[in-house]
């Protein structure tokens, strides 16, 4: 009788999640998709300008920068993936997503941008890359 | 002057051992998004494994006998089973994630990938378990662990606004933006960091195997209630670190690098290497106490022959569980689970598993059979009965707290 | 023979550490033996050490399992649990001390099959750390 009913339990309970999952995407949780994507993009973006910053003045390791910029890199790319995914359930969220998704691809590149600059010395570009990601920073944190 | 020497010894040695991956990771996270909001359960979380493992300490002076040796013979062989398996396991996923933090460590000094690291880091932990003495072993990491002095010497660097630091650490209360089953599911981590169980495993045997007898008693004292807070020190200077650059910026800590980003803009390239240098050590030396306390605790439940005082070949069951678990720890890296991961789940499973691991040691320490005169004090049982209170609570809310914030999503 | 007076079975014997003179560790104390002596008084005449013995007291699935992976090391032929008469264990304090040495037992044959398959063929097994 014990067995039944957790068989049960466990079957009612997996169906629930399946059927969860099943469900398709509203406009409410596609935004929370992107104002996700967008945090973590912003986290990550401001980690990296704090990694050029301490270049430009000399304080990181070649090896380091590479690293974190790498890290960095994986978290963006990450969350582009999250929003690509996301399916696209009305004309609001559409425009959401071309406004968003343009800034985690350009954080990227400007991510990619400081491990560069670092590895060949070029403090022009360096600073240049730590600029834009400020801005992008910003830019991210409009994203409500 | 001798003595003194050895003292100082233990306590640097237990300053340095304090701070693992778990620790590393769960401040500089919580630094990170609540600033020093999280602080008082560092502090409620050192006090508790200073209480804790001066019983084991105790226990393991006054009767020969580490703690888990003796929690069959209270429990009964069902219990004392089931207490194996839990602590066990979660002994097996802390290895599992300082395996992965020695080989991010390197990572970070070479630049070549970690996952390459770590059979390399793996196999070099088990050649040092096999081979270097016991005290040399603890003595080298714990003492290069202390390395991470440098982030409370970073943090007075960076100037911070003292005054706010300490205004967060004395409101503990959830912060705007932040939930409170996220706040709960990080005071839970820090907790288990704090106490995670593989140390009173290590800290009972340990005892055992440098032959403590009553007359250590006093020095096993002063490393633990010396020791033990400094190095929580450590844990805090983490925290500060990340509460100071991150926590203004908006910056979640999801990496090893980023832990060591403050010291770098702190102290320049020296403090980084030297960062750098006590992450390999703390999760190196972490590594071997977690792969040996994952044969103590099997060993001991059977009653086999462990430990490193005598030939390998003499507790050969022994070895073949240390073996055997830190391959099992590579395979779970060898998927590619961030360590990062790992380690939060390893926390969260301490956190379960610690009524498993503190319960019988409060048992063992109250019992006149083995201690004679030196059971527990009033106090320490006051102590040790609060303690448990708390652990209780903390294993309860571990899974659910982890659920509902997603963990700490 | 110091033992305690009177000896708990449960409380001073089961589950108990065996060691040697020197210290050596045996195994736990599985299982006792109990023979009724001829004036009624029950007295413990051996212990048992082994995973069978244990297997069979834990019982359950895991108990089944424990008693079957040492039944299946066994490579004399003879899957019993060590069996130490009462006459030779010399205490019982926090551990149990046996007055004869360990060499004159029957090894584990779990820790004599790994001894010569697996640690003992590594490098460096005969030395102590």
């Amino acid at each position: 009788m014990r067995r039944w009913l957790l068989a049960g339990t466990v079957v009612v309970v997996a169906l629930g999640a399946i059927g969860l999952g099943l469900l398709p995407t509203t406009e409410d949780g596609f935004r929370s998709t992107a104002v996700t994507s967008a945090r973590d993009t912003r986290s990550a973006v401001l980690s990296t300008r704090e990694v050029g910053a301490a270049a430009l003045r000399g304080r990181v390791l070649q090896s380091y920068v590479n690293i974190a910029v790498q890290r960095a890199r994986d978290q963006v790319s990450t969350a582009i993936t999250d929003l690509v995914d996301t399916e696209v359930p009305g004309p609001s969220s559409q425009r959401l997503r071309d406004e968003v998704l343009p800034m985690l691809t350009r954080s990227a590149a400007r991510i990619n941008d400081v491990a560069t600059a670092s590895s060949t010395e070029d403090r022009d570009a360096l600073s240049r890359a730590v600029d834009e990601l400020s801005g992008l920073a910003g830019e991210l944190g409009g994203v409500r | 002057m001798k003595r003194v020497f050895a003292i100082t010894l233990g306590i640097l040695t237990a300053i340095g051992g304090f701070v693992d991956i778990g620790d590393l990771v769960a401040n500089a996270v919580t630094g990170a998004r609540f600033g020093m909001r999280l602080a008082w359960v560092v502090v409620v979380g050192v006090i508790g494994i200073c209480v804790y493992a001066e019983m084991c300490g105790r226990v393991a002076a006054v009767s020969g006998r580490p703690v888990f040796d003796l929690v069959r013979e209270r429990l009964g062989p069902r219990i004392g089973l089931t207490n194996l398996i839990g602590s066990y396991l979660a002994t097996l996923f802390t290895l599992s994630a300082e395996i992965g933090g020695v080989a991010i460590a390197v990572e970070l000094a070479t630049s070549v990938h970690y996952l390459l690291w770590v059979p390399i880091a793996a196999f070099v932990v088990w050649v040092v378990i096999w081979r270097v003495k016991f005290e040399m072993m603890e003595r080298i990491f714990g003492l290069a662990g202390l390395s991470l002095v440098v982030f409370v010497v970073a943090l007075i660097q960076l100037a911070p606004p003292w005054g706010q630091l300490a205004g967060q650490a004395v409101t503990p209360v959830v912060p705007a933006g932040e939930d409170w089953a996220t706040y709960g599911f990080f005071a839970v981590a820090l907790f288990a960091a704090a106490l995670t169980p593989y140390e009173v495993f290590f800290f009972s045997s340990g005892g055992v195997e440098e032959r403590w007898t009553r007359k250590d008693l006093v020095v096993s004292r002063l490393n633990v209630f010396i020791g033990f807070p400094l190095g929580g020190l450590l844990s805090l200077g983490v925290m500060g670190t990340a509460a100071t650059l991150f926590l203004p910026l908006g910056v979640r800590v999801e990496s090893l690098d980023q832990v060591a980003l403050p010291v770098a803009v702190a102290l320049g390239k020296l403090g980084l290497a030297v960062v750098i240098l006590g992450f390999f050590a703390a999760t190196f030396g972490a590594a071997l106490e977690t792969g040996l306390s994952a044969g103590y605790t099997i060993a001991q439940y059977f009653g086999w022959q462990w430990g490193k005082l005598v030939r390998p070949r003499e507790a050969a069951r022994f070895h073949t569980v240390v073996l055997v678990s830190i391959l099992i720890g590579v395979a779970m890296l060898l998927t590619t689970t961030d360590p990062i991961m790992i380690t939060e789940y390893s926390l969260v499973f301490s956190a379960v598993a610690l009524p498993l691991t503190y319960l019988p040691i409060l048992i063992v320490a109250n019992d006149r059979d083995y201690l004679g005169d030196q059971v527990n004090s009033r106090t320490a049982n006051a102590l040790g009965v609060t303690y448990l209170v708390i652990i209780l609570v903390v294993a309860v809310a571990a899974v659910p707290l982890m659920i509902i914030s997603g963990m700490g999503g | 023979m110091k033992i305690p007076d009177p000896l708990r079975v449960d409380f001073h014997l089961l589950d108990r550490q065996v060691v040697d003179p020197d210290g050596y560790l045996i195994g736990k104390v599985d299982d006792v033996e109990v023979s009724v002596g001829e004036d009624g008084v029950p007295v413990v005449t051996a212990i048992h050490i082994g995973q069978h013995a244990l297997g069979n007291r834990i019982g359950g699935v895991i108990g089944r399992w424990l008693a079957a992976t040492a039944r299946r090391l066994h490579e004399t032929g003879d899957p019993r649990p060590l069996r130490v008469p009462f006459e030779l264990v010399h205490k019982v304090d926090s551990a149990v001390v046996l007055s004869v040495r360990h060499e004159l037992m029957d090894p584990s044959a779990l820790e004599i099959w790994l001894r010569d398959n697996v640690i003992g063929r590594i490098p460096g097994a005969r030395d102590a750390g």
